[in-house]
């Protein structure tokens, strides 16, 4: 591997960074390994893949999924389990299926506002026939221009209601399609839940297919008297067991030299 | 009350979310559903999950149901007549075959 900052370059499978001045961000390295953008940080090394993302950075006080850790320990050595075939079958008819969006709030809004309206307007008739009928009562005045206004009124009226069944129909339609596509969610949802049942039987199987590795591993970390259920204990056997190639950042103080840690772990490392 | 259905995982873990922290408003839980108190708190939490996941979270406002003042008398009393027929496997369909009772696809069309 190689770490390049700021015209720096520090080479080898074991690389000692605890000294150097500034300090080295153990996050920052992760980060450009997996190919993050940091400014004046390079890191070149192999593919971090998904074990490191687990144990790629070692600290104390860190936190760690262990079953799930060592079940991609368990991968990175190139093993699978019996419910992978069934699992990836799952993936593939999940990821045929599609779910494209259904937007029924523009229908609900469309009738909401036509309500509204249509409750306005009849408002206003009624007032409008209020006007007219009083004028009625009222021979000599002059009730024609009323007449006009109550007539349009009447004619925007049945045109809002006309609207209105338009909007309700239109609705109506929106959530036929929806209820399509529910059905549609409720299947994913099935499988994505019996995927995730797979993938839990699978790393139960790893799991139980390294236990007896793991835990003479747990009991041989250096400094683990005492402390068989640290997480950085847990982290250090979850290395040895697997395969990685790109980097560990070391940030506890388990090894005496970064070469030790190298050797135990069987895996590059970077100490800070 | 206010009927709040999710169609996704991250939608389903946002409700029990919603259901962990606001006990107050959910009504009562399925797993994936639940029933939200119809107040204004109730419709926010219920929106605010459809905002977070909108094409995966459904709600409906749900109506008391009195039998009484929704469901015509002759469901009712097929309803009982059925429930003491003689023989516990007979279907319904054969069982209102020549009597008063609805039959099931002119139950089906009548809307309450």
């Amino acid at each position: 591997m190689r770490i390049e900052r700021d015209g720096s370059v520090w080479r080898g499978r074991a690389i000692n960074l605890s000294g150097v001045v500034p300090r080295f961000d153990g996050a920052r390295i992760v980060h450009a390994m997996a190919g993050g953008k940091e400014s004046g940080l390079r890191v070149a090394c192999g593919d971090p893949g998904d074990l490191h993302e687990h144990v790629g950075r070692i600290a104390s006080g860190m936190t760690l999924r262990r079953h799930t850790a060592l079940a991609a320990a368990a991968r990175s050595r190139g093993w699978s389990a019996p419910q992978d075939e069934e699992h990836d079958r799952i993936q593939d008819r999940i990821g045929e299926l599609s779910v494209s969006g259904v937007d029924t709030a523009t229908a609900r809004k469309r009738l909401a506002e036509t309500a509204d309206e249509l409750d306005r307007q009849r408002e206003r008739v009624a007032r409008l026939q209020g006007q007219v009928k009083a004028l009625r009562d009222r021979p000599g005045q002059q009730a024609g221009e009323a007449y006009g206004a109550l007539e349009r009124a009447m004619r925007e009226l049945s045109e809002l209601a006309t609207e209105r069944a338009a909007a309700e129909q239109a609705l109506e339609r929106a959530r036929d399609r929806q209820r399509q596509l529910h059905d549609r969610h409720d299947e994913r949802l099935a499988l994505e839940d019996r995927a995730a049942n797979l993938a839990r039987a699978a790393r139960r199987h790893l799991c139980d297919r390294l236990r007896n590795e793991f835990e003479r591993a747990v009991e041989s970390v250096p400094g683990a008297l005492g402390l068989p259920d640290d997480p950085v204990t847990v982290a250090l056997a979850v290395v040895r067991l697997g395969e990685l190639s790109a980097p560990v950042v070391l940030e506890c103080d388990r090894f005496d030299t970064v070469r030790a840690a190298t050797d135990w772990l069987n895996a590059p490392v970077i100490s800070l | 009350m206010l009927l709040i259905i999710t169609y996704t995982r991250s939608a389903r873990s946002s409700l029990r979310n919603v259901r962990r922290s606001h006990e107050d408003v959910v009504v009562r839980w399925f797993g994936r559903s639940a029933l939200f108190e119809a107040t204004e708190l109730g419709a926010f939490h219920g929106l605010r999950l459809r905002e977070k996941h909108p094409e995966a979270v459904q709600i409906e406002r749900t109506r008391p149901f009195n039998e009484f003042m929704a469901v015509p008398q002759r469901v009712r009393d097929a309803v009982r007549a059925y429930s003491e027929r003689e023989h516990a496997n007979t279907p319904y369909s054969a069982f209102a075959a020549g009597t008063d009772h609805p039959d099931v696809a002119s139950m089906a069309r009548r809307e309450l």
